[in-house]
């Protein structure tokens, strides 16, 4: 739990000097009728980051983002941009410009009228906007394309509209709601990477809706992991990948193997569990003994032998060898039934199909997730207080 | 070949069920309007008996000048109809999209309400409203703003809200599926963007659903050039429209060819305005929405 705190004080570590709060989002609830999708968030986004707010869908992500934007309003709590208060502020108030799933580029204007629609409606000279237009249109890498009309286009193409249209404004802060969602893996993996040198260039703060793990992995300087409406971590890639604060995000973030274990002792920095298909180590972190631990090993993390290895007794048969490309997939199906997956790289040798394997791992390589009682009572915490305010909602609404 | 399985698993089930659907459009679309268009071109005898002797008479009588006022005055009560109903159609179309489920139930009930009640009976009501000894001309005598009744009914005004009221929600029901449709995004987008309300409605909402006011206008002019009926409840003998002068030829004057020569000059004008549609890039099925 100490992680978790810790990681939110923690600003962005790409940052030189003492970064600047840009957004802040303090005690966010967000109703929708007795719906409680976000609960109680506290976030602080700081000026220049690539922030990802990373779920899966129906988790509150969109709806933290459209609040953001000013397209939909908190039930309670505040919300800061750039210091200011912006609770009665519409949408073209804000210095903040979305980039939509769909694009929703206007189908009716050609690309040049698309771009140059925000510029217009600040009534900015036409001369300028012609010069900033064609600025844009070089960032985006889409010179020639003025008189098209978005049916015309590609959707990697009409992406990149939607981000021109929406950075000519020069905002503070841009919001993009899964914007890779609609291409296809490889034109998704080269915006990606598009993206975030875009981010550099331009210096400014965006936001990063996905529920694409790998997408975030690759581009964020920080990530905050949704889950019902809470922020479960929020950290820098690597703390999120390699010290998952919860079980649901160890399972959510990468490939894992979770060993629902006990804990029998802690001795020389060691933990001695054992599951329902044998002993196994992990790292100490001071559990009790007979605690329900946790432990989460990376496929790539993973060893096996034909012997058992000392503090290990996870023995199970080979029963499949999958061939990815770059590594190899083994499935071992331990004595429990649990399918253990294990990536080795190609140019190593792999364990015979339906032979005997006995699993195991560096120490340092496994993550203690001490879930169960915080998530119980975290839980409890939510659903009942997410029953009850709802229920005071509607009684304080039907008294008025 | 008849006997062939190919022939008949596929082409007698596909006889069996498009015939009925074919025998239908021929017997009671294409022959009589085969018919009329034959007709057209024949004479009458004394007896008011059509004879089949080739003349194009009937359709110079068309340009007679006071058929041809007839028709000016047709074709301005069937275009201030449909801008009437636009007025009125796309407010109430835009507030029907943006409303929860439920109001937007209640106001297509409201909208299809009366026309489960026989039109005539409607229009009635309306001279019960309007007429001299009307509803309307003893509440304005009573609160002493006027001092005689004043002559509503059989007004070329009178015409035109027996139209709006007939045919706006062929009006109300294109305009509403195209701004229902409208992807709210565009919306937001264009907020996101800067610009207000009015700004996102001149430059967004409106010219993205000109094709449902398109659609509906075609659903409007079109029987506002024909429907008789209003015209005779409405506006009595003053305002005639080209389908009382139709109704005419085959019920009093027993002049057939020429009720049909006029029948065929309205069919050419409802053609022409369906080709405007398309070419202006307007889709048949959506006309069809109703």
């Amino acid at each position: 739990m100490e992680k978790e705190t810790e990681s939110i004080k923690e600003p962005p570590s790409i940052a030189e000097e003492k970064p600047n709060p840009i957004v802040e989002i303090i005690g966010v609830d967000k109703f929708y009728d007795s719906n409680h999708v976000v609960k109680n968030l506290n976030m602080t986004i700081y000026e220049k980051e690539f922030l990802s707010i990373l779920g899966p869908s129906g988790c509150g992500k969109t709806t933290l983002l459209r609040m953001i934007a000013g397209f939909e309003h908190q039930t309670s709590g505040t919300i800061t941009i750039e210091g200011e208060n912006v609770e009665n502020k519409e949408p073209f108030e804000r210095n903040i410009n979305t980039v939509f799933q769909s694009y929703a580029l206007f189908p009716h204007m050609n690309i040049y009228d698309n771009i140059a629609y925000g510029l217009r409606m600040k009534k900015v000279p036409k001369n300028e906007i012609k010069s900033r237009v064609d600025k844009a249109l070089v960032m985006v890498r889409l010179e020639g394309f003025e008189q098209r009309y978005p049916s015309q286009l590609s959707g990697g193409q009409k992406q990149r509209v939607a981000i021109a249209r929406a950075i000519i404004n020069n905002p503070r802060v841009l919001l993009l709601d899964e914007p890779l969602g609609a291409l296809d893996m490889k034109l998704r993996k080269q915006m990606q990477i598009e993206l975030k040198s875009l981010q550099r260039k331009l210096g400014i703060t965006f936001i990063y809706v996905t529920h694409d793990q790998e997408e975030a992995l690759t581009m964020s300087d920080r990530i905050a992991v949704m889950n019902a409406g809470n922020v479960d971590q929020l950290g820098t890639p690597e703390e999120i990948y390699a010290r998952p604060a919860t079980k649901f995000i160890a399972d959510f973030i990468g490939e894992t193997n979770l060993f629902e274990a006990v804990a029998e002792e802690e001795r020389g920095g060691t933990a001695y569990l054992y599951c329902e298909a044998g002993d196994l180590l992990g790292k100490s972190e001071g559990f009790d003994p007979n605690e329900i631990v946790y432990v989460s090993v990376r496929p790539e993390k993973i060893r096996c032998s034909s012997q058992a290895v000392e503090g290990f007794s996870l023995g199970g048969v080979v029963r499949e060898n999958i061939y990815l490309g770059n590594i190899i997939k083994t499935i071992i199906m331990l004595t429990n039934g649990q399918a253990v997956r294990i990536n080795t790289p190609v140019d190593l040798p792999v364990p015979a199909l339906g032979s005997i394997q006995y699993i195991y791992w560096d120490i340092k390589d496994s993550v203690m997730i001490y879930t169960p009682s915080n998530d119980i009572i975290k839980q409890i915490e939510n659903a009942d207080f997410a029953a009850f305010a709802g229920e005071i909602k509607t009684k304080e609404a039907g008294n008025v | 070949m008849f006997n062939s399985p190919a022939f008949r698993k596929k082409t007698v089930p596909l006889f069996a069920m498009i015939s009925p659907v074919t025998a239908w459009l021929v017997l009671l679309i294409a022959a009589p309007l085969v018919y009329i268009l034959i007709i057209s071109f024949c004479t009458t005898n004394e007896s008011h008996n059509i004879v089949f002797h080739f003349t194009l008479r009937n359709y110079a009588r068309l340009f007679d000048p006071t058929i041809l006022g007839i028709y000016t005055n047709s074709l301005i009560v069937a275009v201030l109809t449909t801008v009437v109903c636009i007025l009125i159609a796309y407010p109430f179309g835009y507030i029907m999209a943006s409303t929860s489920p439920f109001k937007k139930t209640l106001m297509m009930i409201f909208l299809m309400l009366p026309f489960w009640t026989n039109s005539l009976i409607r229009l009635y009501s309306w001279r019960v409203l309007l007429g001299k000894n009307g509803y309307i001309n003893d509440f304005l005598i009573y609160i002493g703003l006027i001092d005689a009744p004043i002559e509503m009914m059989f007004t070329r005004g009178a015409v035109i809200l027996g139209m709006v009221y007939t045919l706006l929600p062929f009006m109300v029901l294109p305009v509403y599926t195209v701004i229902d449709k409208l992807d709210n995004s565009l919306i937001e987008a264009s907020k996101d963007l800067g610009a207000g309300f009015w700004q996102t409605f001149r430059n967004i909402t409106l010219p993205l659903t000109v094709p449902g006011i398109f659609a509906g206008s075609i659903m409007v002019f079109i029987p506002a050039l024909g429907y008789f009926f209003v015209s005779d409840l409405m506006g009595g003998g003053n305002n005639q429209i080209i389908g009382n002068v139709i109704s005419r030829q085959f019920k009093e004057a027993y002049n057939w060819p020429f009720g049909a020569a006029l029948s065929i000059m309205l069919i050419v004008i409802t053609l022409i305005c369906v080709k405007l549609y398309t070419r202006s890039g307007g889709k048949l099925d959506e006309l069809g929405t109703v």
